[in-house]
């Protein structure tokens, strides 16, 4: 039920071998059992770091079935990178009736920045301001991109060079009118690497 | 109880003390193998930490347990303080040595580290905080009686103000950023014109480079030397000095050679500027290690420069001179020890060297230069002094790209200055060290020019190596 | 666990706003900030220079004076009420602070509240709502144990107004029931007379623990023009109750003094008799520390258009030493965020709204704004409330609130209940709780979250805040419902009526619009005082201290025994 701080685990394929490892330090409690069927976006437990909990979630493209044994003690000490899951291949027939809860994305381009939520998205920050929403636009971390409302709450939209999108980015072509309604996970706009 | 300095350096104590069971060691590589070391030799056990890139090093192996915290870059492991804080929980590590680099001079680290109930060993992050802005450590220690640099009390409000008080202290004059480090936000000026221009800029430049673009004034004193004085405090108000570092051979502000005692210092300079010193730390209520920086001016004069709150790199040249141990009695001093000896307990002896080996190559403007050490001997019996090897490196060990060039520090001790060169000399050229280009006929040509030789060196040139 | 596990939490202000739209707010919150300066530039003038002079050429200092040669030198004084009576008029004339200051102020290392009769201002008169902010100080001070200082320099009521300053609950004399109920309490109390002390104003230093007068203070039931063939023996005030009268026969006062100078060097030797701050001690070993992002940057944090969300964490992050927090519960109601930091070394409760959309933990995937309360966040608030009081940490509330949910299923839920508990709960705290209104104060979220009518000791407004009982147009559709369709949008087609529907919703709205200024809310004393963000920071550490000031008068836990431990343990959520 949380939403607090959900952090992907790393990825660590090697030939036949899927691990999922660590992504920080601390305890790592609520591992799933031995024989367990995983897929994107699962929670598969707790890492606790100086008391601030983060939900470890599987990353993208993992489907597998848990073929390491639960850590021994509930509360287990963990470092970077430690594997927290080994898994095995399981058939994609299972894979897919397992992957309901995964993210759903209506258009396929690979490099965009997409709506958070559903509701109106704004190219300005008001009347007469500039246009936050230009291709050719650069992006880096914390660059306003348009203010999203949604039940007369205005929230403003910053770029965040997460889940596969570049560090320094400009944008290449504008999805989303401005004062346009969006669904969640709607493009808003493509971007390139810069 | 205390029974006064034992010549080994090691135990002051009869019988038993407790102490911390478990010590998380906050850095990697020499420093690392150094503080594990004394850890290991007090009974206490070294826990580590690693980053990825680090992970199955040798110098790991000094450690009872490792903790692996993050990616190679330091950003993303070595300064990465939730996740060493947790480290030491989890291995139960009832106390933390940051080392020096990384996060040994970070207030924020020291106080995560008081509130969860690990002992941060060196001083109150509020003192670092203190020492860490220019202007406060300034007043902090004109109050606590050293001699400043002729300048501003405090920060300056606006360039009138610059002008008035560089027409009182006399021009040259710098201006400094409050929060700076490294050059930035520096501006000399040598009249009233260019201070004018340059207050607008080292403003503008500090408050990009650090965000806060407060400056302060000082004359601008030419040539001089570096000089420091190690200090030790305890947390009951007791402080001692343990004498000067010499550490004027530096390149672009890097420290490449340091020796005590000074040859710039009589003995009843060293000792006034002493307990001067210790004075000044006791009124801090400063408790552990740390260091005061002074600026010898040619005419002479001492000034305060800056206190580093941490144990230096250079801490080895005051071990061999003292007899001490200094990382034991940081370990000590935090574990709310009382210092175990007062300062007439402490004694310096003969004369001590320490040259820095990097891998950086001389000959090409000091590039770094990783690689792999196919061979690395340093014979460390040759006499006719004592010689010490502090490294983390071993032959066939690669050096690696993501943190500092530093092999390690050849540190001499022998009963006269001339006696401590030839010690030193003949090590390094008897060293063989194949794979990566070192930073070793440097240390020879610096060792062997007549400059050094007579002791007549500043900081504005290197002996034995001209400007090329 | 029983540490407090404190984090970092918060963030370079580059990482998270642009510097252009950080400039921006300033800028619009420098604008607001300059009116607040030029406002209390004006009131702190009292009625201008001239009657200053008045004062000087009797050898007197003004009440501001005597405030600064009474405080620590060089040390911050934090000043309520100083908007009452704000461009109230009686007849031609305005009181600004309504002819007193009061103001807590540090007096040989220790806080006091200090109170003194503007000699400015109408020879420091008693004016409509004077009385009521004298008590309001002494109430701040009896509930944080603070001594109070009395500067009494007044020639009694106003009279052409008596009737709304005499008779009433809270009129005149009520001070000196307060002036009891401190002293019953333990409270110390030293006052200064330094000049006229007429009528019921007679009463104000007398149950004061030590009195001083000067050589030119009297205090009288009725001064001489009341008493019949003074005129005739050519008596005066100053005979008739002068410290010739009060400190020699009849006992009335302690000590006389030649001038104000001298009588404020005794009240400080007296305040340095008292028992000094237990702030350390309660500091538990750790030394007080700046935010780690400087509070100064708060002032551009928050969007000049009242809708903008903004991120609660930075806000907060810039109040708490070192930017170091613990959160509790911050999986459960979202819409809020509850912890534990420290302000000037010492542990502070904060409550907060969280802005912007929020997971909607009910619909999985769906979003819902924040910025108001619902049934999570209200029980959150209410255990958190009751967990500081049982452990004695002091609480900040930092209201950014709109109010309660609404609908069918928010009154299925019972959120009428859960905020009677709330409600409950923060009236009968003992805990000090102190309320800051960042910005929006509305409806049944202001009064929930600990709002002048639940007696904070005491709330701060900023240049931003809005308090009303709804916002303008949400007022307007409330007001003009019978004209309206399920949308809310006009029913009439007629032009004509059309129009006079849009025009008065438009009025309604602008009215409420200006009924929110914190101006006209700290005029009617509807809060404390109106401070910039800048000024946060310097407020809460000082209320902090304050608060932990007087050791042996309320009860503060050690961190180890907090039932704030409990709570974290039990709502840890599922691993």
């Amino acid at each position: 039920m949380s939403d607090a701080d959900p952090t992907l685990l790393i990825l660590r394929v090697q030939g036949e071998r899927t691990q999922l490892l660590s992504p920080g330090v601390g305890m790592f409690s609520g591992a799933l059992p031995l024989g367990t069927i995983v897929s994107p976006g699962q929670s598969v437990g707790v890492l606790a770091t100086l008391e601030k909990r983060a939900r470890l979630v599987v990353p993208d493209g993992v489907h597998g079935l848990v073929s390491s044994a639960q850590p021994a003690r509930k509360r287990a000490p963990v470092g970077y990178g430690d594997v927290l899951y080994e898994l095995t291949a399981v058939d994609s027939a299972s894979a897919a009736a397992s992957t309901q809860s995964g993210p759903k994305h209506e258009s396929g381009a690979d490099l965009a920045v997409r709506s958070p939520q559903s509701g109106r998205f704004y190219h300005r920050s008001g009347p007469g301001e500039p246009s936050m929403c230009e291709p050719g636009r650069e992006l880096e971390l914390g660059t306003p991109i348009g203010l999203i409302e949604v039940m007369k709450t205005f929230t403003q939209l910053v770029y965040r060079p997460e889940r596969g999108l570049p560090a320094r980015a400009r944008i290449v072509r504008v999805q989303a009118r401005d004062a346009s309604d969006v669904e969640e996970g709607a493009v808003l706009f493509e971007v390139a690497p810069r | 109880m205390c029974i006064g300095v034992a010549r080994d350096g090691a135990r002051w104590y009869r019988g038993r003390r407790s102490m911390f069971k478990k010590l998380l060691i906050a850095n990697r590589g020499e420093v690392a193998a150094r503080i594990a070391r004394t850890s290991r030799r007090l009974g206490i056990a070294p826990v580590g930490i690693a980053s990825i890139a680090d992970m199955g090093a040798k110098w790991l192996d000094a450690m009872d347990e490792v903790v692996c915290v993050g990616p190679s870059a330091a950003r993303e492991s070595y300064l990465q303080r939730e996740r060493i804080v947790q480290a030491a929980l989890q291995t139960h590590a009832a106390a933390i040595h940051p080392g020096w680099g990384f996060l040994a001079e970070d207030p924020l680290f020291a106080a995560l580290c008081e509130q969860h109930a690990v002992t941060f060993v060196g001083p109150s992050a509020v003192v670092m905080s203190k020492m860490g802005l220019k202007s406060p450590a300034r007043a902090a220690m004109k109050a606590a009686g050293l001699p400043v640099i002729p300048g501003s009390d405090g920060l300056i409000a606006d360039a009138d103000e610059a002008a008035s008080l560089a027409r009182d202290v006399g021009y040259p004059v710098i201006l400094k950023a409050d929060a700076g480090g490294g050059g930035r936000g520096m501006r000399r000026a040598n009249d009233e014109r260019e201070l004018r221009a340059a207050f607008a800029e080292a403003g503008a430049e500090a408050k990009s480079a650090f965000g806060n673009g407060a400056l302060y004034l000082e004359k601008y004193l030419l040539g001089g030397r570096h000089i420091e004085v190690q200090v030790l405090g305890d947390r009951f108000g007791h402080a001692v000095h343990l004498f000067e570092r010499e550490c004027s051979i530096q390149r672009k502000h890097q420290k490449l050679l340091e020796e005590s005692p000074s040859p710039a210092l009589d003995a009843a300079q060293r000792l006034e500027l002493g307990s001067r010193a210790a004075a000044a730390t006791a009124r801090l209520g400063y408790a552990g290690a740390g260091t005061i920086e002074f600026f010898r001016a040619p005419s002479g004069e001492l000034y305060f420069m800056e206190m580093n709150t941490r144990l230096q790199v250079e801490h080895p040249v005051t071990e061999m001179l003292c007899g001490l141990d200094l990382v034991e009695l940081q370990l000590r001093v935090a574990a709310n020890e009382v210092l175990p000896f007062s300062q007439a307990d402490v004694h310096a002896s003969g004369h001590a060297i320490e040259v820095r080996i990097n891998a950086e190559d001389p000959e090409r403007d000091f590039r770094p230069a990783p690689g792999t050490l196919e061979r690395f001997e340093i014979p460390t019996e040759l006499g006719p002094g004592k010689v010490r090897f502090d490294t983390h490196l071993a032959q066939g060990d690669k050096i690696s790209p993501h943190y500092d060039s530093s092999i390690g520090k050849l540190i001499a001790h022998a009963p006269t200055r001339e006696l401590t060169i030839q010690t030193l000399l003949l090590a390094l050229r008897a060293a063989r060290i194949d794979g990566v280009a070192t930073t070793i006929p440097l240390q020879i040509a610096v060792l062997e020019s007549p400059e050094f030789r007579a002791g007549t060196y500043d900081t504005r040139a290197i002996p034995g190596w001209p400007a090329r | 666990m029983a540490k407090v596990p404190l984090i970092p939490i918060g963030h370079p202000r580059a990482d998270f706003l642009d510097t252009a739209s950080f400039e921006k707010h300033r800028a619009a919150m420098r604008a607001l900030e300059k009116t607040l300066e030029e406002r209390r530039a004006k009131i702190r003038e009292g009625w201008g220079a001239s009657y200053a002079e008045r004062v000087h050429a009797k050898g007197k200092w003004t009440a501001r004076e005597r405030l600064e040669h009474l405080k620590d030198p060089g040390s911050e004084t934090f000043e309520v009420g100083s908007f009452v009576n704000f461009e109230r008029k009686f007849g031609k004339l305005e009181s600004p602070a309504a002819g007193v200051i009061t103001a807590f102020a540090r007096i040989a290392g220790r806080w006091t509240m200090v109170i003194a009769n503007d000699n400015t201002v109408a020879s420091g008169s008693w004016w409509p709502l004077t009385p009521e902010k004298i008590e309001r100080a002494q109430t701040m001070a009896l509930r944080l144990r603070l001594p109070v200082i009395y500067l009494v320099d007044c020639s009694g009521l106003y009279l052409p107004e008596q009737s709304r300053s005499f008779p009433g609950l809270t009129g005149a004399g009520h001070i000196f029931k307060k002036n009891a109920d401190l002293s019953a309490a333990g409270v110390p109390q030293i006052a200064g007379v330094f000049g006229d002390c007429i009528a019921g104003g007679g009463y104000m230093p007398i149950i004061s623990d030590r009195v001083y007068m000067t050589e030119q203070a009297y205090m009288v039931i009725a001064g001489a023009a009341l008493i019949k063939g003074a005129k005739s023996q050519h008596l005066s005030s100053l005979d008739i109750g002068g410290p010739e009268v009060h400190v020699h026969q009849s006992g009335c006062a302690d000590v006389r003094v030649p001038d104000d100078a001298t009588a404020l060097a005794m009240i400080r030797a007296d305040v340095e008799r008292l028992g000094s701050s237990a702030c350390d001690f309660y500091r538990h070993g750790v030394e007080a520390a700046p935010p780690r992002e400087a509070h100064a940057e708060l002032d551009g944090l928050f969007p000049s258009d009242h809708r903008m969300t903004y991120a609660i964490e930075e806000v907060i992050a810039r109040l708490v030493d070192r930017g170091l927090f613990w959160e509790l519960m911050p999986e459960r109601g979202r819409e809020t965020v509850v912890g534990i930091g420290r302000v000037g070394g010492l542990y502070m409760g904060f409550v907060a709204n969280r802005q912007g959309l929020i997971d909607d933990v009910e619909q999985r995937g769906a979003k819902k704004p924040a910025g108001i309360l619902y049934r999570e966040g209200i029980a959150k608030l209410s255990a958190f409330s009751r967990a500081c009081n049982d452990d004695g940490i002091p609480i900040v509330w930092l209201q950014d609130i709109s109010g309660f949910d609404i609908g069918v299923e928010a009154e299925r839920l019972g959120l009428l209940g859960y905020g009677s508990s709330l409600i409950y709960t923060n009236s009968t705290n003992s805990v000090p709780m102190f309320t800051v209104l960042l910005r929006k104060a509305s409806g049944a979220g202001y009064y929930a979250m600990a709002g002048l009518p639940y007696e904070p000791i005491v709330q701060l407004s900023t240049p931003i805040t809005r308090q009303s009982v709804m916002e303008g147009r949400t007022l307007a559709i409330a007001a003009f419902n019978t004209k309206l369709d399920d949308e809310f949008e006009i029913l009439s087609k007629d032009p004509a009526e059309r129009a006079a529907v849009e025009s008065g919703m438009r009025e309604t709205e602008a009215r409420i619009e200006s009924d929110m200024s914190p101006y006209k809310s700290a005029a009617q004393m509807d809060t404390d005082e109106i401070v910039k963000f800048s000024e946060l920071r310097p407020w809460l550490v000082a209320l902090a201290e304050m608060a932990y000031q007087s050791s042996g008068s309320r009860r503060i836990k050690n961190p180890r025994i907090w039932s704030l431990h409990d709570l974290a343990a039990l709502t840890e959520g599922p691993a």
